[in-house]
C-alpha cells in the first residue's frame, strides 16, 4: 500500500509504477486503498463529497459497454515530443559529418558497375514476394511463389554466353 | 512517473479493453469531475447522473484519445458538453458561467460546490466526510500531519518535503503513506470501502 500511496504522488519510478497499477488492477485492498487515498486528496483540498455508491453504479453500467477498439493513435508520452526532437536531431548531425567526410561513397565499385546477377535476382526476388504478399492479402488466391519465381531477374543472355 | 504519466498509463490499458484501469481514473476524478458540472447542473441527483454520462462517453471516446492534452483536460471538455447537452435537451439554459476551463474547476473552493449542491442530506454527508479527516488530521503525530498537508494541500513534491522537513525522501515517503493510512482508518466505516466492496 506505500507503493499506492507514492503512486498517486507521482513518486514511483515507471518500472515500479507500472507493476503497481496491475497489482492494485488486481487486489481488492490495494484498489480500496487508491480510492480511500483519493477522497482523503480531494477532502483535504476542500472538495469533499459525501460516500455515494457512484462508482458502483458507474461499474455496472461499464460492464454493459463493448471493449473499445484499439486506439487509432499512439499516444505521445509526456516529454516523448522533445525526446524525438532531440533523437532526430542526433541522425541528422550523423548524417551531415557521414556526408561531409565522403564516407557514403562507395569507393569499391564504380558507380556505373552493373550489379552481379546473382545479387540482382536475391534484391529483386525478396521485393517481389514483399509485393506478392501485400497483393495476397488483398486477393488470398494469390500464389506468391509463382509470382517470385516469375519476376527473377536473370542475367542478359549475352552474359550467360560468355560465362560459358 | 509523473502523475500526468500515471493517468497515461491507465488510458493505455483502457485503450487495449482493460475496464479496471478505467475505473481507476473514475476513482481519481469522479469528485472533482462532479464538483465541475455542480457549477452547470444545480441538482446533487442531476449531477450525479450526468457524470455518470460523461465517464461513459469518455470510455466510448478513448480510441480517439491521443493523448495531446492531458487526460483531465480531455475528460473536463467532455464533462462540459455532457452538462450543457444535458441542459438544452431539458430546454434549460446553461449559466452563463457555462464556459468554465479545466483550470476554473481546480482552482473554485470546496464551498461552491457545497453551496451548489446544496440538500441537507448531501450536505451533512460531506460534512461527516471533511470533519472525519479534520479530526484524524488532528490526531496525527506533528511529522505525519506536516508531511501530508505539504503533500496535499502546498502540492510539494517529496524531494521539496525533504528538503523543508530536513529528512531522507525515503522518511517523507513513509510519513505520508502513514499519515493517509491513519486517516483511512478513521474514514473506512463512513466510506464502507472495505473488500467486498468494489472500489
Amino acid at each position: 500500500m506505500k507503493d499506492v500511496s507514492a503512486l498517486m504522488d507521482g513518486e514511483l519510478d515507471p518500472k515500479l509504477a507500472r507493476s503497481t497499477i496491475a497489482r492494485v488492477e488486481d487486489q481488492d485492498e490495494l484498489r480500496a486503498a487508491w480510492a480511500t487515498f483519493h477522497v482523503i486528496r480531494d477532502t483535504l483540498q476542500g472538495n469533499a463529497i459525501g460516500p455515494s455508491r457512484f462508482i458502483e453504479r458507474f461499474h455496472d453500467r461499464l460492464e454493459q459497454e463493448p471493449v473499445p477498439v484499439a486506439p487509432r493513435w499512439r499516444i505521445p508520452r509526456p516529454g516523448a515530443g522533445a525526446l524525438a526532437l532531440g533523437g532526430a536531431g542526433v541522425v541528422l548531425m550523423s548524417a551531415l559529418i557521414v556526408w561531409m567526410s565522403g564516407a557514403h561513397r562507395d569507393t569499391r565499385r564504380p558507380v556505373d558497375a552493373p550489379v552481379p546477377a546473382a545479387v540482382a535476382n536475391r534484391l529483386n526476388g525478396a521485393i517481389a514476394v514483399e509485393y506478392a504478399m501485400g497483393h495476397r492479402q488483398l486477393n488470398p488466391a494469390f500464389v506468391v511463389d509463382d509470382f517470385a519465381r516469375s519476376s527473377e531477374v536473370r542475367p542478359p543472355a549475352s552474359a550467360q554466353e560468355a560465362a560459358k | 512517473m509523473s502523475d500526468r504519466e500515471v493517468d497515461h498509463q491507465l488510458v493505455l490499458r483502457a485503450q487495449r479493453g482493460d475496464k479496471l484501469a478505467f475505473e481507476l481514473l473514475v476513482n481519481k476524478y469522479e469528485r472533482k469531475l462532479q464538483r465541475l458540472l455542480s457549477r452547470l447542473v444545480r441538482d446533487p441527483a442531476e449531477v450525479e447522473d450526468v457524470t455518470q454520462e460523461a465517464f461513459i462517453k469518455a470510455f466510448r471516446a478513448l480510441p480517439t484519445f491521443r493523448g495531446e492534452s492531458a487526460f483531465y483536460t480531455w475528460l473536463y471538455r467532455i464533462g462540459i458538453n455532457t452538462a450543457k447537452n444535458y441542459l438544452a435537451a431539458q430546454g434549460r439554459k446553461a449559466p452563463t458561467t457555462a464556459d468554465i476551463a479545466p483550470e476554473d474547476a481546480e482552482e473554485a473552493s470546496g464551498d461552491d460546490l457545497a453551496r451548489d449542491t446544496n440538500t441537507p442530506e448531501h450536505e451533512m454527508m460531506s460534512r461527516q466526510v471533511a470533519e472525519t479527516v479534520n479530526a484524524a488530521m488532528d490526531a496525527l503525530p506533528e511529522e505525519l500531519r506536516s508531511a501530508i498537508m505539504l503533500r496535499e494541500i502546498e502540492g510539494m513534491s517529496y524531494d521539496e518535503i525533504a528538503a523543508i522537513m530536513n529528512c531522507p525522501i525515503g522518511t517523507v515517503r513513509s510519513r505520508i503513506f502513514r499519515a493517509r493510512e491513519a486517516i483511512a482508518e478513521q474514514l473506512r466505516p463512513l466510506l464502507g470501502t472495505h473488500k467486498d466492496r468494489r472500489w
